[in-house]
């Protein structure tokens, strides 16, 4: 294997893992548009960012909370006005992105480089960015496992156990933020809702725990992305595109086994 | 007996409006207590305030020794087991079994015995998703007992289940007060169908109390306060 399918493997599928956790949450509190929101928020602070001379993985991070501020503190407790109000955000974001995108020197670049992404271009200094957001996020899920698991099932009965419902919940946003932010160059803000959504939809149909839920919709995240690169690599194909692609194939084969059911 | 509850002149505006209005109350150590009325009357306001969960905009709620109003909701919550009237949330797509959710509530023995009291040990395994209403009603019960709280909130655990299904759960509920002594309030609008060990029925009505009588009294009025 060359040295730079190496590093796109590596650095996809870290990106499919990281993905396939923050999915796990998004699709759990049954927000799907948040992770839309937060997408394009990140891909907006990276536009900017990069023309006024910031660091732009630093720069999308922080935009990408702002969907997470401005998701209001009953958020998640009622996943169908958050969605409406997500709605909002992401055309908020995705005006303040394409903005960037016409009026600044270069902008229309840039903003295609984030709209796609291009793991072609990844350094292993983004590989390490990549592993050290998903080491951080791993462990944090290890460390706040129960609060998180009761936040996911249900916020009022999380709150009724004792738990801060409100600063786990954001919590969990920041993290989805984090993983929006260092896969927006490697996949691209158009992509990456896909990937984060495929992996723990697949999943759900075998998993049973949250443990089991996690690991699966990492692992199939990670699996589908690295298998996808492959292919992308072997038929001199779009990575991103044929990654998102890889996802879906791999949905559909889920279908055809036995859920774990009952 | 000594108060479990105690609230004074207690006012709740949800949204600039006022729902509850100068709610007196007080509940005693180990009381079974009904608190009934129209939909909107602020039955379910009043439970979430005691819990902690509404901003009070004046008076005191005392709940289990622990000053709700005063935001002393950490040690509230050790305390207090609470059932809400419908769960919020994608719990239906979700993969947690029985056994996941009583956990939320407390491991080990504590959970062991809430399981073994409300005899549920063959669904522990299950998705919580595929039980069915009186399973997943006596799954979050379990929940809440194996915190061994003093005091239990029940907002219309009825409501998702059919009479055989709300009776049983209610004969538990009864067994386990008999058991333990908890204070219990449940939140009920089936006035005909009273559990035996409430003694107390509190009558809502926009917002306020408008009646606090014994269970014998209240059955031979129920219809004309009610509704």
């Amino acid at each position: 294997m060359d040295n730079q399918l190496l590093k796109s493997v590596i650095a996809m599928s870290l990106s499919g893992a990281g993905c396939g956790l923050a999915g796990v949450f998004i699709y759990m509190m049954g927000i799907p548009f948040i992770g839309v929101a937060i997408a394009h928020a990140s891909m907006a602070g990276a536009i900017w960012a990069q023309a006024l001379g910031l660091d732009p993985k630093i720069a999308a991070f922080i935009a990408s909370l702002f969907p997470t501020a401005m998701s209001g503190n009953n958020a998640g407790r009622q996943s169908a006005s958050v969605n409406i109000n997500m709605s909002v955000i992401f055309s908020l974001f995705t005006g303040i992105a394409f903005m960037g995108a016409g009026i600044l020197p270069g902008g229309a670049l840039r903003a295609s480089g984030y709209l796609w992404g291009s793991v072609l271009l990844a350094d292993y200094h983004d590989v390490a960015v990549l592993a050290g957001v998903f080491i951080i996020i791993s462990a944090a899920v290890i460390i706040f496992y129960e609060q998180i698991s009761a936040v996911l099932f249900n916020r009022e009965i999380a709150a009724s156990t004792g738990v801060n419902d409100s600063l786990v919940y954001r919590g969990i946003l920041v993290m989805c933020g984090a993983v929006a932010a260092v896969n927006l160059s490697v996949i691209g803000g158009l992509m990456l809702y896909s990937l984060v959504i495929i992996p723990p939809v697949a999943a759900a149909r075998f998993s049973r725990g949250l443990k089991n839920f996690l690991l699966m919709s990492a692992f199939a995240g990670a699996i589908s992305a690295a298998a996808g690169t492959i292919i992308a690599f072997g038929f001199n194909l779009p990575v991103s595109a044929t990654v998102v692609l890889s996802n879906c194939a791999f949905f559909g084969i889920s279908l055809l086994f036995p859920g774990a059911g009952d | 007996m000594d108060e479990c509850i105690d609230c004074a002149h207690v006012n709740v505006k949800l949204n600039k409006t006022p729902v509850l209005k100068d709610i007196n109350l007080k509940i005693s150590r180990g009381e079974f207590v009904c608190v009934a009325g129209r939909s909107g009357s602020g039955k379910t306001t009043l439970l979430r305030t005691l819990l902690g969960f509404n901003k009070i905009d004046s008076g005191t709620v005392k709940v289990a020794g622990c000053d709700v109003s005063g935001g002393e909701t950490a040690a509230l919550r050790k305390r207090t087991g609470y059932l809400p009237q419908s769960i919020e949330g994608n719990y239906s797509i979700s993969p947690f079994t029985a056994r996941d959710v009583i956990n939320m509530g407390a491991k080990g023995e504590k959970a062991r015995l809430a399981v073994e009291e409300l005899k549920i040990g063959d669904i522990l395994s299950r998705r919580f998703s595929t039980l069915s209403g009186g399973e997943k009603q006596k799954v979050l019960l379990a929940m809440a007992l194996s915190r061994r709280p003093g005091v239990i909130l029940l907002d219309e655990p009825n409501l998702n289940l059919d009479m055989v299904s709300y009776a049983d759960f209610i004969s538990l509920v009864e067994t386990t007060h008999k058991a333990h002594g908890q204070t219990i309030v449940l939140v009920t609008h089936l006035t005909d169908r009273l559990p035996e060990a409430c003694k107390r029925v509190i009558v809502m009505g926009s917002g306020a109390i408008t009646r606090d009588c014994g269970r014998d009294e209240f059955m031979k009025t129920a219809g004309a306060t009610v509704g």
